[in-house]
């Protein structure tokens, strides 16, 4: 009896230290702050819109609800994301601005020339009223790092991805009848494994439609496969959030496009495309055709940050998620395609435009979706209707009516009349407990789980760099060197890979022009910022 | 003879204020933008304004930059490569089409195909662009489908670099060939019949007449569309060519508008360099039309000014 | 030109009345090649409109080649369903009658003094309007002044105005003017009493219906058929016109106009996307064609004089 209590109690003692293990970490909202303003203040907000989410924010439940806390009603500028770029550019040189921006994706670049002409205001002076946004600069240093330009302001706030899980980039997804057809039990995780995979699945007619129109690998975009295969060859060592530069063994920078292991990848990713293991579209295909050869069953493996492309249909009980990379030839096992929690696009701005006496309101405004109840209101919804919350565990978990949709939608698109998180570029937090998206999903927590032990910190010798900020002048330039930089590269990569070029005869070619676009200047400011930061 | 000089005065009033409206429009929307051609020459800052910015040091900078850029060869190239393109092809076949439509002496076969031909001009750049992007679909579209009831394999021919230039020259000259040839149908009709009638006497087939009175007779005509022409030769239009664009046929679609567009709006905000380019695009087009209208002078008597 | 036909001119060869083998020969091959022509013009157009009303999975497995097959009107009744098509379809609609409109105020008001050889600094004057067609700002000097200087952002006074006055077509109507109406007879108005203003509303412009006419369509279909300015300086969704719409569905592949943003069992969507574009192509087009054929009485008179002389 004494025993079995004592049991009891040590059961408890660990439950609850279990619980505090899992509980939600963040700042609480001072309640007390709200209503923001005793009349009630109209404020015009440009924000992007993508299109699974309704154009007309006013209709959606957290904006409604917001409105009725802070008391500030919001005029808003609907921009669909396709023309977010276009229309920002255009707003921001011709001085034409709302009073805020929201979720608009305003890179560095944009940030230190209009920041530091005043365009855009600084929101250091108002750190003191924004305890919680500052509170996950401090628990997170690389994210105040990332948004704090050169001259020491910050002009806007960013997405703070807390969960790794959120920032691992996309990966594999495998079918376990596939992979039985294939003769494995588990994925590869070999380069050789994953061709031999790849050639033993093509031909079948795995939908049986009777057509010959399987594809082995699906992706949405051609830079998809690059990421997962940087690992295996041992270039973008430093992580995702620098892409055009990682480091030599000596602590020098790094153009890795134009480095040895690179070529290779190219040679890989030449003979994966040329033998007809990739889908032929990748140049031209969008995410929409993706998810609909992924969900008739064409495509046998397919890359993404979750599993939703096969969701709701019939193979999504087969998902295998991919948990280590793909070993190179060199014993290369390292994960690659990982970022800092933060990336340096300023998801919420106070423009000049916004009247003097309304710039600490919004500013008080935006720390809301810094704390805990923002956060869950924004990503989640209204409790009880579109999430529920174990009080005991603290865990939250979407409902059924979100998650498995009577018409069969997508849960994005049912959540979207409550919630407008989808698409990215908020300028919130997302923690693994509280983003219910895709990424955090079991199928997709499990590969995260996996694939942590390959990140490049995770390699001797190794750190996950984060992003680097330049001043006003400097940043011109570099954008306009990266502009030049993802063109070229985006004609060139398509060429290898089709076989348009040679990876062999053609290489010379390639680096003489890559090299004619600016990459030693490149590599000179980088090297000076790991100097800075004693990298 | 006072009271006509005050009807002319007051009559010429009258004209001027009708003109004022105008002239004022032109004012506002096409020369006040102008001067904001110097901010090729500057370094722009968006709260100083285009006049306030500073001049950029040295003043040709933007100009040299695009010179050194490895985009300046292959977008000039491009452009002009695609210019001259539907200029060869796109000239000659309206005025093949109204000659051989004069030919027809049904009047309702005629008027038919006269009406068939003109439909595609009313039809937007976005359609157009629709319609092909759908036709040449690898998976969906109806030249893959007959291809492969040839024999041949499908292919996504959007994404073909090879095929890029004949797609767009094609469908342009598919578009415009009908509207195009009013022009010249329209001149075919003020054709002397006599010159007909002495040719029939003296023996001439169809064949010839068309030929050796019927072009000859248009041929002012003709010059002057094409002098007109030639002045669009660096300005192939930006709609189209966009919206036909992707990465793999980056290499030959790529033209002056569209790069422009790409670094000014796209990603990098350089104004300045897509203003200096937009300049050198201008002093290019009008180079090329003094060029041609005075090599028409001295040739013909055919000539705009 | 001297006949007064508002028909299509035809080949004056009433004279032939014996056609030799040679000519025979020669008119067969020009019906041929002019009906193969006819044929390359008509069947894309014609494909589109019978895949339009074409069940999806019959167009997409290549079954549609001459006839519509399960004839079906499911595709037009997706476009239909979403709100924004129909909104695009109205804003463009008004932007068609605003911008027809305020053009050919302004292109008659500049042509018609123009066409007047006594007025004084004509020619200076045709030189101020001709250097714009060749010489232009450039787009960002364009958008600050619309947005900065005229606050006209997200006007549709911004898109009307921007595209403007073409000079080409002034020129045409101002030589319409100039060759078609004796100048006779403006100088008998005047001495009747009539002033400028008069002559051109009462005398000028019921003369000048065939030009206005063309000159009408080439304004209209510009207007409908132009994207660029409404994407830049309409941020509001609800004034863009169809053309924004279409340039979403049919190039950016979103499809989220047609069924609201409603991701339901998109492979079928998918599928059905390639009929759906097929009707959005037939709607956006209907409008200029039906008009077509009302104002194709004076197109070639219009153009004719227009550009021959011109």
């Amino acid at each position: 009896m004494k025993k079995s209590l004592v049991a009891l109690l040590l059961a408890i003692v660990m439950l609850t230290s279990c619980v505090s293990a899992f509980a939600v970490e963040g700042p609480a909202m001072d309640k007390s702050l709200y209503p923001l303003t005793d009349e009630k203040i109209t404020i015009t907000a440009m924000h992007a819109y993508t299109d699974v989410m309704p154009s007309d924010w006013s209709t959606v439940w957290f904006w409604k609800q917001l409105e009725e806390l802070t008391n500030v009603h919001i005029e808003f500028i609907p921009v669909p994301s396709s023309d977010r770029a276009t229309t920002l550019n255009l707003r921001l040189a011709s001085g034409d601005l709302p009073d805020v921006l929201f979720k608009m994706a305003v890179n560095s670049t944009q940030c230190s020339q209009y920041g530091g002409e005043g365009m855009l205001i600084d929101l250091n002076q108002y750190a003191d009223i924004m305890p919680n946004f500052q509170y996950w600069l401090d628990a997170y240093p690389t994210a105040r790092n990332a948004v704090t330009q050169a001259d020491g302001c910050i002009y806007g706030c960013p997405y703070i991805l807390t969960g790794y899980a959120i920032r691992m980039g996309s990966r594999f997804f495998y079918n376990s009848q596939v992979l039985e057809h294939a003769g494995l039990t588990t994925p590869p995780n070999t380069l050789d494994g994953f061709y031999e995979y790849l050639k033993a699945i093509q031909g079948w007619d795995y939908n049986e439609d009777g057509k010959d129109d399987t594809i082995p690998l699906a992706m949405s975009e051609w830079e998809d496969l690059e990421y997962i295969l940087t690992g295996s060859f041992g270039v973008m060592n430093r992580g995702s959030s620098n892409y055009w530069a990682d480091q030599n063994a000596d602590g020098t920078a790094r153009f890795w496009h134009t480095a040895e292991g690179y070529k290779e990848l190219m040679r890989y990713y030449h003979k994966l495309y040329d033998e007809k293991l990739v889908d032929p579209d990748i140049f031209t295909a969008t995410f929409a055709d993706e998810i609909v050869k992924a969900q008739n069953g064409r495509a046998l493996t397919y890359i993404f940050v979750n599993n939703s492309p096969v969701s709701g249909s019939k193979y999504e009980q087969y998902t295998v998620p991919m948990t280590e990379p793909l070993k190179g030839y060199n014993g290369e096992n390292a994960w690659n395609a990982y970022s800092m929690p933060a990336s340096t696009s300023a998801n919420f701005c106070i423009t000049y435009k916004c009247p003097e006496e309304y710039r600490p309101i919004m500013a008080k405004w935006i720390d809301y979706f810094y704390s805990v109840e923002g956060i869950v209101a924004y990503f989640m919804g209204e409790e009880n209707v579109t999430y529920t919350h174990d009080t005991e565990n603290d865990t939250y978990a979407l409902t059924d009516m979100i998650l498995n949709d009577p018409e069969g939608r997508n849960f994005e698109a049912v959540q979207s009349a409550w919630c407008t998180w989808a698409g990215g570029m908020n300028p919130s937090c997302a923690t693994n407990e509280l983003f219910k998206g895709g990424e955090t999903w079991p199928v997709s927590l499990e590969s995260a789980a996996g694939l942590i032990n390959y990140t490049p910190d995770k390699q001797e010798g190794g750190a996950v760099w984060a992003p680097f900020l330049f001043s006003s002048d400097v940043a011109s330039e570099v954008s306009a060197m990266t502009a030049d930089f993802d063109t070229y590269l985006g004609e060139w990569a398509a060429k290898f890979i089709t076989g348009e070029k040679d990876v062999d005869k053609d290489w010379e070619e390639y680096v003489t022009g890559f090299n004619a676009l600016g990459v030693d200047d490149y590599l000179k400011l980088i090297n000076e910022k790991i100097a800075e930061r004693g990298l | 003879m006072y009271w006509i000089r005050q009807r002319r005065i007051n009559k010429n009033w009258q004209f001027y204020l009708m003109l004022l409206l105008p002239l004022v429009w032109y004012f506002v929307f096409c020369y006040m933008p102008m001067p904001g051609v110097v901010l090729a020459f500057k370094k722009y800052s968006a709260m100083k304004g285009v006049y306030g910015s500073p001049f950029a040091n040295p003043w040709y900078k933007w100009f040299l930059k695009y010179y050194q850029s490895p985009y300046f060869s292959r977008t000039i190239g491009n452009t002009f490569y695609l210019s001259f393109l539907s200029l060869l092809l796109g000239f000659p076949l309206p005025i093949l089409l109204a000659l051989l439509l004069n030919e027809v002496r049904n009047r309702a076969f005629q008027k038919t195909v006269q009406n068939i031909t003109y439909i595609p001009h009313f039809l937007s750049t976005v359609v157009l662009v629709g319609m092909m992007t759908c036709f040449t679909n690898r998976d969906f579209g109806i030249v893959n489908k007959a291809i492969e009831w040839a024999g041949g394999t499908p292919e996504n021919w959007m994404q073909v670099p090879a095929v890029f230039r004949g797609l767009y020259v094609g469908s342009g000259v598919w578009q415009n060939m009908g509207w195009d040839s009013i022009i010249y149908i329209a001149a075919l009709a003020g054709v002397d019949p006599q010159l007909h009638e002495s040719a029939y006497i003296d023996g001439a087939n169809r064949y010839q007449c068309m030929w050796y009175i019927n072009l000859p007779s248009i041929m002012p005509t003709v010059v002057i569309m094409l002098i007109l022409n030639s002045g669009h030769i660096l300005s192939v239009g930006f709609e189209k060519v966009y919206l036909m664009q992707n990465d793999l046929n980056m290499a030959v679609s790529d033209v002056i508008s569209t790069y422009v567009y790409r670094i000014s709006l796209l990603s990098s905000n350089q104004f300045e360099l897509s203003t200096a380019i937009g300049l050198f695009n201008s002093v290019v087009n009008c180079a090329m039309l003094v060029i041609v209208n005075s090599i028409s002078r001295k040739i013909s008597d055919v000539q705009l000014w | 030109m001297t006949s007064n036909s508002k028909n299509l001119p035809t080949a004056k060869k009433s004279f032939r009345s014996r056609q030799s083998k040679g000519d025979i020969a020669f008119e067969i091959v020009v019906v041929i090649l002019l009906a193969l022509l006819t044929l390359t013009i008509i069947y894309p157009l014609y494909f589109v409109v019978i895949a339009s009303f074409s069940d999806a999975k019959a167009v997409v497995g290549g079954q549609v080649i001459v006839l519509p097959v399960n004839v079906t009107l499911e595709n037009y009744k997706e476009c239909f369903k979403n709100g924004d098509l129909m909104q695009g379809y109205g804003n463009s609609f008004q932007l068609l009658i605003y911008g027809t409109a305020i053009y050919l105020f302004l292109t008659i008001l500049c042509a018609y003094p123009l066409s007047r050889k006594d007025l004084w600094g004509r020619n200076g004057i045709m030189v101020y309007c001709t250097i714009p067609m060749f010489f232009g700002g450039g787009l960002i000097p364009t958008y600050l002044l619309v947005t900065k200087t005229l606050g006209l952002s997200n006007s549709w006074w911004a898109v009307i105005l921007v595209g403007g006055v073409s000079t080409y077509n002034m020129i045409i109507m101002r030589t319409f003017f100039m060759s078609s109406i004796p100048f006779e007879l403006q100088e008998a108005a005047e001495i009747d009493g009539c002033s400028p203003l008069r002559t051109l509303i009462s005398i000028i412009l019921p003369l000048s219906i065939p030009v206005i006419c063309v000159i009408g369509l080439y304004y209209g279909v510009g207007i409908w058929n132009s994207y660029f300015t409404a994407l830049i300086y309409l941020s509001d969704k609800n004034k863009w016109p169809l053309q924004l719409f279409l340039r979403q569905i049919l190039v950016n592949a979103d499809l989220s106009v047609v069924d609201g943003g409603d991701a339901s069992d998109m492979a079928r969507r998918a599928m059905r996307a390639e009929t759906i574009k097929y009707a959005i192509c037939v709607l956006a087009s209907i409008p200029m064609l039906v008009i077509y054929p009302f104002i194709q009485r004076y197109f070639v008179k219009g153009v004719m004089i227009g550009s021959v002389k011109g």
